[in-house]
């Protein structure tokens, strides 16, 4: 088959791996990808759509032919198994490019109704692969009616189950389908039901939201007529619907085919939608944030952090360091000037953006003389602002040497008295 | 209107820069005037991922005063346009982080989409690259410590006021070990709108210095990228399947050299 080959989500030999196991955990997950089984030169694939297998190729052997080809190397403990995940969306594509590998779900469905009981497989030469007559040779397969269980490859084998009820009640704790309809439907006794289990589990996994799923549910809850109602829609159909929908068929398309079954009454319906409930995972946050250790950060904390972005560069222990070394400065080169007597100098700063602030600078006029205050001080008084300003522009410039400009941050109000 | 988006995560190393890089390649191609930013100015290595290293003038010499922005911006593949954060020590010395701001407001002229690449943690120069932003895009691998940091990271933008488009989970292995998409929703309770497999292959673009989205646009690392990008910009995307040649094709092709 020519598939994408990247990092297998896992690799283990045959002797490490129950083949079984694997199976059934794909068809619980619903996967979407293949498997490669490697044993010396020869190569095997199965493919993958939501967890049920849709084709096979073992060398140059393919479909059930396949299967069982895979079945009988995976007896060897040198073989390797690679299981690989395919995106929903290559699928299809990888579906068609492959489907000469593809199993033919609906000739096996026609002849299963005529022998039920039997899982029906006819590794022919029919299935030997030979690309340039593969047309012919499918078209071959579809008029060969007659296969015999005993062909089966039998790749998997499930729990059995003792009644029909214990079946029902193994559906409902997996959450899957078990059962190929072609099988299920002429299920009459326990060991047709055990049939369908284990023959389901290799041929088809469709997901817990098929239509299977009810039937097999109304086989033991209901009597015969409802089950020949709901058995109207056939496996083959559902996997028609698989194959042309690009994502899994959802529980409201269900309802709306069992709605063609005027029979289904509301406690039937209840009884598929407890059958289609998904395994429960912890989605609620609370469990996740448990489960995983994880804690959100209190409004304080943000706030702390968020506070050291908007403090600029400047932390609050330094901005004070700051404010009382730019106090003294100023107020010691204030006092220099020999008309002031006195000065008291406050700074205030800012940090929220970039460093910013308010001085404040209230001085004392020391020698004021009666000839001034007759000539007017105004203009001395002016001249005396301008100069303390100049100073302390100068300090806070010489302070911050390599920021000069933030002198412009700065309101310096000056008071004399 | 410019829109600012800035790629975050919290943890370092979940694939930020490789996103950042391969979804401004992505953007240009469907035509927008893209820059990319490299916010990272303490480990910078934008450039080195798009092969642009050894730039004589970067976002250090930016930040520190010494050259405009205009002179930082370099071409990139399909046209993104690159400002490289410069991944000299000497230079980091000098940056001034509050010219950021400035920075980004010149930036953005003639600019469709400004993607920032935004340093780990959330230290003073992540934070300025999360408030220089209108939109943010989580990044994280599935992984709990991860997810962890990328919660911290959302808090934080959140109450920035930066609108949080959605996280992209990065390196998904369909591992039952990691948490799943469902569980990261919920988690952070941000839409997941991007999940990219983890494949060797961008590790190896990035050390041909070649975007992902370039040297292999059929991978499905490019596919999922080019798709976020597609959802940014409302664009329709169409993944580009792998070649449906066989192994005897591509061998004679590549013998024949049209490969």
């Amino acid at each position: 088959m020519e598939l994408p080959i990247t990092k297998p989500s896992q690799v283990s030999y045959a002797d490490e791996l129950e083949l079984s196991e694997l199976l059934e955990k794909l068809m619980q997950k619903e996967h979407n990808g293949f498997i490669r089984v490697t044993h010396g030169s020869e190569e095997g694939y199965i493919l993958f759509k939501y967890g049920m297998q849709v084709a096979a190729s073992y060398d140059r052997h393919l479909k059930h032919d396949a299967l069982e080809k895979i079945n009988s190397a995976l007896g060897k403990t040198d073989t390797l198994i690679e299981v690989f995940d395919l995106k929903k969306t290559q699928i299809d594509y990888l579906i068609d490019l492959n489907k000469v590998y593809k199993f033919d779900f609906a000739k096996k469905s026609n002849k299963t109704t005529e022998k039920p009981s039997e899982m029906i497989i006819n590794p022919s030469e029919d299935e030997y692969f030979n690309p340039k007559t593969v047309s012919y040779r499918e078209s071959i397969a579809n008029g060969s009616a007659t296969e015999k269980a005993d062909d089966l490859p039998e790749v998997k084998t499930a729990p059995e189950t003792n009644s029909m009820e214990d079946a029902k009640l193994d559906i409902k704790e997996n959450n899957s389908i078990k059962s190929d309809n072609s099988f299920g439907e002429s299920t009459e006794n326990n060991t047709t039901s055990k049939s369908i289990e284990s023959n389901s589990k290799i041929k088809a996994q469709v997901s817990n939201q098929n239509n299977d799923d009810v039937e097999v549910n109304l086989d033991s809850k209901t009597g015969p007529d409802l089950k020949n109602e709901t058995s109207k829609v056939t496996p083959t159909e559902k996997l028609a619907e698989i194959e042309n929908s690009e994502k899994p068929l959802k529980s409201e398309d269900d309802s709306s085919q069992h709605s063609t079954g005027e029979e289904i009454t509301s406690e039937e319906e209840l009884i598929l939608e407890e059958g289609n409930t998904e395994p429960q995972i912890p989605m609620d946050r609370a469990d996740l944030m448990k489960k995983y250790g994880l804690k959100d950060i209190e409004d304080e904390e943000v706030d702390k952090v968020i506070e050291t972005y908007k403090g600029g560069e400047v932390s609050i222990e330094d901005l004070e360091k700051i404010e009382l070394t730019l106090m003294n400065k100023i107020k010691k080169s204030v006092m220099g000037i020999n008309k002031i007597g006195g000065t008291e100098v406050m700074v205030f700063l800012d940090n929220t953006n970039e460093l910013s602030g308010k001085i404040n600078i209230i001085c004392e006029y020391a020698s004021k003389g009666i000839f001034s205050r007759i000539m007017g001080d105004s203009k001395d008084i002016q001249n005396l602002k301008f100069h303390i300003s100049e100073i302390v522009e100068m300090e806070i410039r010489k302070s911050f040497r390599e920021y000069p400009q933030i002198v412009e941050n700065f309101e310096i109000n000056i008071d004399i008295n | 209107m410019t829109r600012v988006i800035t790629i975050a995560s919290g943890k370092g190393g979940v694939g930020k820069t490789t996103i950042t890089a391969n979804l401004g390649v992505a953007l240009s191609t469907y035509g927008e005037r893209t820059v990319v930013l490299d916010a990272d100015i303490a480990m910078a290595n934008l450039e080195l991922i798009l092969g642009m290293e050894g730039k004589s003038v970067t976002l250090h010499e930016v930040l520190a005063g010494e050259a405009s922005i205009e002179d930082a911006i370099y071409e990139g593949p399909s046209g993104v346009r690159i400002v490289p954060a410069g991944i000299s020590l000497e230079g980091l010395r000098n940056v001034k982080l509050d010219r950021l701001e400035e920075t980004l407001s010149r930036l953005i002229e003639d600019t469709d989409i400004l993607l920032i690449d935004a340093p780990a943690g959330l230290e003073k120069d992540a934070l300025a690259a999360l408030a220089a932003a209108d939109e943010l895009i989580l990044v994280t691998t599935p992984e709990v410590p991860s997810i962890s940091d990328a919660l911290k990271t959302k808090i934080i933008a959140t109450k920035l006021g930066v609108n949080i488009l959605g996280v992209v989970i990065n390196r998904e292995q369909h591992d039952k070990t990691f948490l799943t998409v469902d569980e990261i929703e919920t988690i952070l309770e941000v839409p997941v709108i991007s999940v990219i497999p983890d494949d060797p292959e961008v590790s190896r673009s990035a050390a041909f210095g070649e975007p992902i989205v370039i040297k292999n646009p059929k991978s499905q690392v490019t596919n999922s990228i080019m798709k976020l990008a597609a959802d940014l910009v409302g664009e329709q995307y169409h993944p580009i399947e792998p070649d449906k040649k066989g192994v005897i094709t591509k061998l004679i092709d590549g013998l024949m050299g049209r490969r």
